[in-house]
């Protein structure tokens, strides 16, 4: 309005200038009339304004922050991931294969020891179940090594999925319970965010870390992803690994994912073994974790493996597989765990349904491009987006139907 | 003390409502999609269709305010919107199967793996072996067994890959099946999954004071609209693609028929709602009948495998 009133005013001066310029005579009167006009509309108009900016700027500063500090907490959380990883490409840039390794298996002890006893002392709690420290002791040592050698050594290709997935189920859940709600889906978006940059840019540094190893004609990270198929090749003589080995890394064009282990180191150990055990270890979102729950947890899932690989040619049967970083698995679980605790199983059912859609479009887009893909985006995407909208459209909806027994 | 006994009956009423409503739909699953990937896709994308229409509906019925009390108007929306998504998905997987040919030719140029062959023979051989897929089990009785189809069918999407052999996606029929099944199961699930995870708490017949038969109600009444979804997605599917389109017409009239139906269903007597489940059930009945029909199934063979094992059939066919 004032803008309008401002307009108003320049076309009166303007024209009070033309008639000047021209030598008539201004008509003082009706210019009075109009510039008085044009002030009450800028003095109401004003007056109007600042009206509205109070109430609007009320509202900003309470979403804001409420939301600011959710984002805080998220860039907060992200900043640790890019740093652990930037830590895990130097270290492998470098070299350094033993400390990575030693990395991993003291992040897969805590978890696999540590976190357990707590998560195990909870649902004991929870089930109303009594149970000594002495057999607590004895179960949770058992099930720890087991997992230990499953994971990062040789072990049935079923076990190692099951502690792959406990292990992504337990990092998922440490997620949930310590991340207030609103970061959890800032946190989720810039994750996602960040997958599409370091695995897509040229510069990105999982992009790197893939480059370096096929430059290096190492299997990238065989311990922190998750595989569908064991490339447990039988023992041959000491050639056919190696050859099996270069075959297969020339048919691996730029394929991902994060935490490289030092398979390389592995398989020049365990040539006769042949082994190319792609879930050699589990710990894809633990990479970084050194213990403690808060702040910690996050390097863990974040510098972890997110990414996805495909080997379509394989030299045996076997090794047709897809693989998925650890990483994914534990956002996804952790955006369908918030739906989940919001009470609504249409939105839990939904976020599901939705990220499977992702996945499946990622996988095709994996096929068609040939190429490492980040497996976060899609999914979480969809996965939000139908979150938002079940959880405030369509559950009021089918409640109102149900309520009836209307189909 | 009494907290595992009422524990256990609610147990009981959780696991019984959702088996009345799921388990035909969880056997069908077994039998006849689990072994086959590119159906359990199919599968997955059907839901995720239904939930895409569902959103839509929602959508509608949260912009018109003053019409939110109003439920038939809601419904009667929703209806058109599924059954325009059930078209949808029709045109859908005529070009997912041009892109899957595109795919399939693309890999098969660079890979000798053939396990789409293995895929394709899964497909026939368990649509073929279980009786309960009426347009799969009838087009594999209709055609011979085995692994190599007969490439004059015209619903059949065969592609040459290079070394010669044919590679078969999957046929429509057993197709429409899938997707009128992922349909159905996301139906019954957005209808009944709240009301399960309600009756396992503590004590629960009757949840907002309705009589006593308003779970039992509602389950039966989701099992019915599975099987509705998958003789109206067969039909659905089957008419557009012989042109013959005034079956439709039995589609769109049996499903505002059923659903709103199920307007009679009141908190007063549970009675009334044997109104809507029977003539869901005859609905259902006729739409199986008319379904088979429309695939030309072999309507004896198909009775007899559903009662016989596939090893008798095998023998029979011999």
């Amino acid at each position: 309005m004032s803008d309008a009133a401002r307009a108003q005013s320049e076309a009166v001066n303007q024209q009070q200038q033309q008639s000047e310029a021209e030598g008539e005579q201004p008509r003082v009167e009706d210019v009075d009339d109009e510039e008085e006009d044009a002030d009450k509309l800028l003095l109401y108009g004003s007056k109007q304004i600042i009206r509205l900016f109070v109430p609007v700027s009320i509202c900003m500063l309470f979403v804001v922050s409420i939301i600011s500090t959710s984002i805080l907490n998220a860039l907060i959380i992200l900043g640790l991931v890019i740093v652990m990883t930037i830590v895990l490409i130097v270290l492998y840039k470098l070299r350094c294969y033993k400390v990575i390794q030693g990395w991993l298996y003291v992040t897969s002890v805590l978890i696999l020891f540590f976190f357990s006893l707590i998560f195990f002392g909870v649902l004991l709690s929870t089930l109303n179940l009594a149970f000594d420290y002495i057999t607590m002791a004895v179960c949770v040592w058992n099930f720890g090594l087991v997992g230990q050698v499953a994971i990062h050594w040789k072990g049935p290709l079923l076990l190692q999925q099951m502690y792959l997935i406990f292990i992504s189920a337990l990092m998922a859940l440490v997620f949930i319970k310590f991340l207030p709600e609103w970061t959890t889906w800032v946190l989720l978006v810039l994750i996602s965010i960040w997958d599409l940059v370091a695995v897509l840019c040229p510069k990105g540094p999982l992009r790197m870390l893939v480059e370096t190893a096929q430059e290096r004609n190492e299997s990238l990270f065989p311990s922190l992803i998750y595989s569908t198929t064991a490339a447990y090749m039988s023992v041959g003589t000491a050639e056919q690994p190696q050859q099996q080995q270069q075959q297969q890394q020339q048919q691996q064009d730029g394929n991902v994912s994060s935490d490289l282990d030092e398979s390389g180191s592995h398989q020049q150990q365990h040539q006769a073994a042949a082994q190319v055990l792609n879930g050699g270890g589990g710990d894809g979102g633990e990479a970084g974790v050194s213990g403690g729950h808060d702040g910690d947890g996050p390097d863990a899932a974040g510098a972890g493996s997110n990414g996805l690989r495909v080997r379509n040619k394989a030299f045996h049967d076997e090794s047709h597989g897809v693989k998925l970083g650890l990483g994914d698995f534990v956002f996804y679980s952790i955006l369908v765990g918030r739906a989940s605790s919001a009470g609504d199983w249409n939105t839990t059912l939904s976020c599901y349904f939705a990220i499977l859609i992702g996945l499946s479009l990622t996988l095709l887009l994996l096929a068609i491009g040939r190429r490492a893909l980040p497996a976060l985006p899609i999914s979480i995407t969809f996965g939000v987006i139908f979150y938002f909208l079940t959880s405030l459209i369509v559950s009021p909806f089918v409640d109102a139907l149900t309520a009836q027994q209307l189909v | 003390s009494s907290q595992p006994a009422s524990a256990a009956m609610t147990l009981l009423e959780f696991f019984g409502c959702s088996l009345i409503s799921f388990s035909p739909a969880l056997i069908m699953f077994i039998f006849t999609v689990a072994n086959n990937p590119l159906k359990i896709i199919i599968l997955t994308c059907s839901a995720f269709f239904w939930l895409l229409s569902l959103l839509l509906s929602s959508i509608v019925w949260f912009a018109v305010v003053p019409l939110r009390k109003q439920l038939v108007f809601s419904m009667v929306v929703s209806i058109l919107f599924q059954e325009a998504i059930r078209i949808a998905f029709y045109f859908f997987i005529k070009r997912a199967e041009e892109g899957l040919q595109k795919i399939a030719l693309a890999e098969d140029a660079s890979a000798e793996e053939t396990s789409q062959q293995s895929m394709s023979d899964n497909a026939t051989g368990g649509s073929g072996g279980g009786g309960s897929s009426g347009g799969g089990g009838g087009a594999a009785a209709a055609s011979s067994a085995g692994g190599s189809e007969p490439l004059t069918d015209a619903d059949q999407v065969t592609l040459t890959a290079g070394t010669g052999r044919p590679v078969k996606i999957l046929h429509l029929h057993s197709l429409s099946y899938v997707c009128g099944l992922g349909f159905g199961f996301m139906a019954g699930a957005f209808s009944m999954v709240n009301l399960l995870a309600d009756i396992s708490g503590p004590g629960s017949v009757g949840l907002g004071g309705e009589h006593e038969g308003f779970l039992l109600v509602s389950s039966v009444l989701a099992l019915m609209f599975v099987f509705l979804n998958i003789c109206w997605t067969v039909v659905t599917f089957v008419c557009i693609e012989d042109r013959r389109l005034y079956f439709l017409a039995y589609v769109w009239g049996s499903h505002l028929l059923c659903s709103l139906l199920t307007l009679l269903n009141s908190s007063a007597s549970p009675l009334l709602s044997l109104v809507p489940i029977m003539v869901s059930l005859t609905c259902a009945l006729i739409g199986l009948l008319l379904s088979l029909h429309l695939v030309e199934a072999n309507l004896a063979g198909f009775f007899t495998s559903l009662v016989s094992p596939a090893w008798m059939l095998r023998v029979c066919r011999r």
